[in-house]
């Protein structure tokens, strides 16, 4: 389940997700979609992401940061992931995605970095994952 | 002294103070600036950020709120607080726009001579400026180049042709601090800033066309070259993902240093370090980068923007003039002498939507502005006004020569989006004369006038309070934005 929630003139999700790899994938896809429609994303290219953290928190900011960067960078949109190896330390992950096309892609808001205010990633009473995060507009 | 809000105890009309007892680990006390109605209107979580910040080491006097204050990210956004050199520096109380910041410029044409053709010149200011999710600059620089940009500031693109000679003294720091290490910005930075550079971005940010509507101080008015019913221009912007890249590093380093040396920290967006650390200067070496890149950001948008007016007025208008009035800072650090209790101390003051206010005849101001003090650019919302202000003896006294930046906002994102439901902002703003064109689906929605306080309340409280002097009201009349 993804939730959008407001914070202040920025934005953040609320994502529950039955394993970590559920929770990180998902946490990424719903960002992507704060940033564009990524329906029309076809998969057409592969980046591979490899982050460390001594916490589970720094390691999901981490995490969505380097896709921030990514799509800054290079306009990668991901649209499907593979993880290699995914503790609460370290993340490898293949990503599957397309490009941003400027000229035709839908522009929703633009994101400076994902934060570490109001940070909250832990296992709940349900068994599922939660995942709290607030993005810089 | 009466007791009225949240430990507030308030001091006079536009002072109240937070006592260093209200939370336990605050080393000085807090002050907001303040009428009863915006005081009414401060978020509590904001009010506790200012108590946060009030537990960096080394903070001197108080941690400073404005008027414009609310939640931010560790400081709240309004924030100011100065640090002894035994003290932190905090990359939350700079934020991820290092050097967001405003531009003004002024012409010489009239509102009469704007307004008939002011939807046309929208499009093409439009047309000429990269703005919103995914835009790149149009003018071909490669990395070499970004380093010119990261480390002489404002001087490689006046250097370039992007530029008067003169602009440089009416940038805050002649737009350009010397201490810089490219060595210490990550490749990351690099590659995100390349494209970026010149331009607009989105969220707040904006290219306005408006008009001087009132002035409130005739001779500092001529002096700053400001005539009612004259166009100006207000550019928003800040450093793009070469700065949000920059602190994202160094919060991560921070972050990993709290935890080896096992300090407190009351929020994760606070992470500091001791200023004599290597992490310190570091980050202080690569944010003064990020600085300089806002500013040759803000030169180029400002030569996009007077490349499209002249060639809109060239043949309308005999000798179009387009000057730089000057360029605030609103999110940085930097190191300031300043008298502590009777004494002069160097200070690293933080500055996190909060404006430079330096007094007339302060050193660090350029000639034509020695005897009117630093002009000071507060932005408005997009329907409302913008105003110009100078800087005061009171702001040195009282905060570190600093004032607000804003109007600050009083509804989330989600709720302006709610507000907006079923009506056509742009149409709205249409009829109250501001011409708006925007790339993002909801940026107009997100950023409409009735999110933000009103700039004109937040303004009284700085001019009554004597943190700075009204000098003149601008009014909207077109704003492009991402």
């Amino acid at each position: 389940m993804i939730k959008i929630i407001a914070a202040g003139g920025d934005a953040g999700l609320e994502v529950y997700a039955s394993n970590l790899s559920e929770l990180f994938s998902d946490s990424a896809l719903a960002m992507f979609n704060l940033i564009t429609d990524t329906t029309g994303i076809k998969e057409s290219i592969m980046q591979e992401i490899s982050v460390k953290s001594n916490s589970l928190d720094g390691l999901i900011i981490a995490y969505l940061n380097e896709l921030i960067f990514m799509f800054d960078a290079y306009g990668f949109i991901p649209k499907r992931f593979d993880f290699i190896e995914l503790t609460e330390n370290t993340v490898k992950v293949k990503a599957y995605g397309g490009k941003f096309d400027s000229s035709k892609s839908e522009k929703r808001l633009l994101i400076k970095a994902a934060t570490y205010h109001d940070i909250f990633v832990k296992k709940i009473n349900s068994g599922k994952w939660k995942l709290k995060v607030i993005f810089d507009i | 002294m009466e007791k009225i809000f949240k430990g507030l105890i308030r001091i006079n009309e536009t002072k109240w103070e937070l006592p260093a007892t209200f939370k336990e680990g605050m080393l000085v006390k807090g002050v907001i600036y303040a009428d009863e109605s915006i005081i009414g209107s401060v978020d509590e979580r904001s009010i506790e950020q200012l108590a946060n910040v009030a537990m960096l080491k080394g903070i001197v006097k108080a941690s400073l709120g404005m008027p414009d204050i609310h939640t931010g990210y560790g400081f709240p956004i309004g924030g100011v607080a100065a640090v002894s050199l035994d003290g932190v520096v905090s990359p939350g109380g700079v934020g991820y726009d290092i050097n967001c910041g405003v531009r003004l410029l002024k012409t010489n044409l009239t509102k009469e001579e704007v307004i008939p053709g002011i939807k046309d010149l929208i499009e093409v200011l439009y047309k000429q400026i990269p703005a919103g999710v995914g835009s790149k600059g149009k003018i071909g620089f490669d990395r070499s180049d970004l380093d010119g940009i990261v480390c002489k500031g404002v001087n490689f693109a006046i250097e370039k042709g992007f530029g008067d000679k003169k602009d440089s003294e009416k940038i805050e720091s002649n737009g350009f601090i010397k201490d810089v290490d490219p060595a210490l910005i990550s490749s990351r930075a690099y590659i995100r800033g390349l494209d970026q550079i010149g331009t607009l971005g989105s969220g707040n940010h904006f290219i306005e066309v408006q008009y001087v509507d009132d002035i409130f101080d005739e001779t500092a008015a001529k002096k700053l070259g400001l005539f009612k019913g004259q166009v100006t221009i207000m550019i928003h912007c800040g450093s793009r993902g070469f700065g949000h890249q920059v602190c994202t590093d160094y919060l991560a380093i921070m972050e990993e240093m709290v935890k080896k040396y096992n300090m407190f920290i009351p929020d994760k967006e606070l992470s500091s370090a001791p200023l004599d650390s290597k992490e310190a200067k570091n980050y202080l070496k690569a944010m003064n980068g990020a600085a300089n890149y806002a500013w040759v950001n803000r030169q180029f948008l400002q030569y996009l923007a007077k490349e499209a007016l002249t060639g809109f007025f060239g043949n309308i208008k005999d000798h179009l003039e387009i000057e730089l009035v000057y360029d605030v800072s609103h999110n940085i650090a930097k190191f300031e002498d300043h008298i502590v209790d009777g004494k002069k101390m160097k200070l690293l003051v933080h500055r996190k939507g909060a404006t430079r206010a330096f007094m007339k005849g302060h050193p660090d101001l350029p000639e034509i502005y020695k005897d009117t003090g630093q002009p000071v650019l507060i932005p408005g919302d997009m329907g409302r006004a913008s105003f110009v202000l100078v800087g005061t003896e009171k702001a040195m006294e009282e905060t570190f020569g600093s004032t607000c930046h804003g109007a600050g906002r009083i509804l989330s994102r989600n709720k302006a989006i709610k507000e907006a439901k079923g009506r056509s902002i742009k149409k709205e703003l249409e009829e109250k004369g501001v011409i708006v064109k925007s790339s993002g689906r909801e940026t107009l929605a997100e950023e409409m006038p009735e999110a933000y306080k009103d700039i004109s309340n937040v303004v009284e409280v700085v001019h009554k309070s004597g943190l700075s002097k009204k000098v003149a009201k601008l009014r909207p009349i077109g704003v492009i934005k991402g």
